[in-house]
């Protein structure tokens, strides 16, 4: 069972290498400004990060996800990670 | 922060579409000539995005069920089904089209949205996982969201990441729903049916397709029927408003729970019915569709020779050739260029933006009929040339 820290790192691994911006993604980053991808491409890149944890990630939860510290809990919740 | 503001990015996106001077959804057809040809901006123009699948819309048969439905019964229900009373007609629909499909049972709903809205929000709720194709219709993502059911998108048309969500559902997956459509609405490519029902067989669950695009053009019934795969779906939904060219939706089941659903569903339960004419006309519609097959022919060999010839031209096209062919362009500016260089040259297809799209493409979506002629198909792929190389000679300018 991976912690919230190594599931954090392990979400910034992916989005870094999914956005163009010139930002260092870490959990304050806001997944729908500051990786500079579009809705339609940051759905795309959902895709990619279930596929690294293994899970599937409600569309239900997405609204009330703003940064990657808020993805991050619900990847944690998901895969009933330890803090 | 107003009311309103939330507009605010909207009206800018609107606003800098009009600085353009193309009017992409402010198309006002003036006058109807035939189901593939209009007044448009004052003179003839092509119909190329109009789903009219099998140009039944000016069938002389429908067009007189219609006007003897109107005469006798009115021109409206002025109410549901569950207020108002059902109309024997409204009996004599569901009865047809759950004949058509082989099925127990039917309801018929007032439109295609509807159809979609009324089951999935009545079958589950938040206790519920339905797991639909990424590209599905927002009608499904509607339905699903009223429900308040899990939702989980699975990669389009790909039935091994449907796998791998079902099985990452465990024992829920024995009652998950899984949605997919027949033909997909933007690119026109058609679902992998059969992988998708060996998933289901393999993890559980139910299966509703939406044959909205595919009913009257993959066989008769749609991409269930041509698959071969009746006994692996557990409901059908679709629309009357694009093959049948009337307007409404339904849902048929073998399932019992089905007359469940129909009083717990609120978009069915709260909403006028299908009123006497377009009950008329979809059954008479429904009808033809069975007694004149040379018009899905057609219809195949127009879409047919639409795409080779757009293909030809070197325009990116959907995967597969179907009624539903979209030229993918990169960019907004290029979009617009094409679809005001084809409106100027007297033919119409859809402008469809992202989010909308897949993939954040630009699409010029044509749908093909069976009522357009060889010539109106050339028509169209020389406006589609002409329009393209005025783009290039004004952006090398």
């Amino acid at each position: 069972m991976n912690s919230h820290d190594e599931n954090l790192t392990k979400l910034c691994g992916v989005l870094q290498r999914n956005t163009k911006a010139d930002v260092v993604v870490g959990p304050e980053t806001q997944l729908a400004s500051d990786l500079e991808i579009d809705s339609a491409q940051l759905m795309e890149v959902l895709l990619e990060v279930e596929d690294e944890f293994d899970v599937s990630i409600p569309l239900n939860v997405l609204p009330n996800v703003y940064s990657v510290e808020d993805l991050t809990f619900e990847i944690d919740k998901l895969l009933g990670a330890s803090g | 922060m107003s009311l309103f503001s939330k507009f605010d990015a909207l009206a800018d996106r609107r606003a800098a579409l009009a600085e353009t001077g193309a009017q992409p959804f402010s198309v006002v057809v003036e006058r109807l000539l035939s189901p593939t040809e209009a007044i448009v901006n004052g003179k003839p123009t092509i119909l190329a995005g109009t789903n009219n699948y099998l140009g039944l819309t000016f069938d002389p048969e429908c067009i007189a069920a219609a006007r003897d439905a109107v005469t006798a019964e009115g021109t409206g229900t002025t109410g549901s089904r569950m207020a108002n009373g059902t109309f024997a007609s409204h009996i004599g629909l569901e009865q047809d089209i759950a004949q058509f499909f082989g099925r127990r049972g039917a309801i018929v709903f007032s439109t295609g949205y509807l159809a979609n809205l009324g089951i999935l929000s009545a079958l589950t709720n938040r206790d519920d996982v339905i797991v639909i194709d990424g590209d599905c219709h927002a009608s499904i993502y509607d339905g699903c969201q009223m429900g308040g059911a899990e939702v989980i998108r699975f990669r389009h048309n790909d039935a091994d990441d449907l796998a791998k969500r079902l099985r990452r559902l465990g024992d829920r997956a024995a009652n998950a729903l899984i949605v997919i459509e027949g033909i997909y609405s933007m690119l026109g490519d058609r679902a992998p049916m059969a992988e998708i029902a060996a998933a289901k067989r393999e993890y559980g669950g139910y299966l509703l397709v939406d044959e909205a695009h595919s009913l009257g053009v993959l066989g008769e019934r749609g991409l269930v029927e041509v698959a071969n795969e009746h006994d692996s779906v557990d409901f059908i939904t679709g629309t009357f408003s694009k093959s049948l060219g009337a307007t409404g939706g339904f849902c048929v089941s073998d399932l019992p729970e089905l007359e469940l659903i129909r009083v717990s569903s609120r978009p069915y339960v709260f909403t006028a019915s299908m009123c006497p004419s377009v009950i008329a006309s979809t059954r008479t519609a429904l009808a033809v569709l069975q007694r004149r097959p040379e018009l899905r022919d057609t219809l195949w060999k127009n879409a047919n020779r639409l795409y080779d010839k757009l293909a030809a031209l070197g325009f990116e096209l959907g995967p597969e050739p179907s009624p539903v062919i979209a030229a993918m362009v990169p960019d907004i500016h290029h979009a617009l260029a094409i679809w005001s260089g084809l409106l100027e040259r007297g033919v119409y297809v859809n402008l469809v933006f992202p989010p909308a799209t897949p993939n954040g493409s630009y699409l010029l979506r044509c749908s093909v009929s069976a009522a357009h002629t060889s010539a109106q198909i050339d028509q169209i792929c020389e406006a589609f040339e002409d329009a393209e190389r005025a783009f290039v000679t004004s952006s090398a300018a």
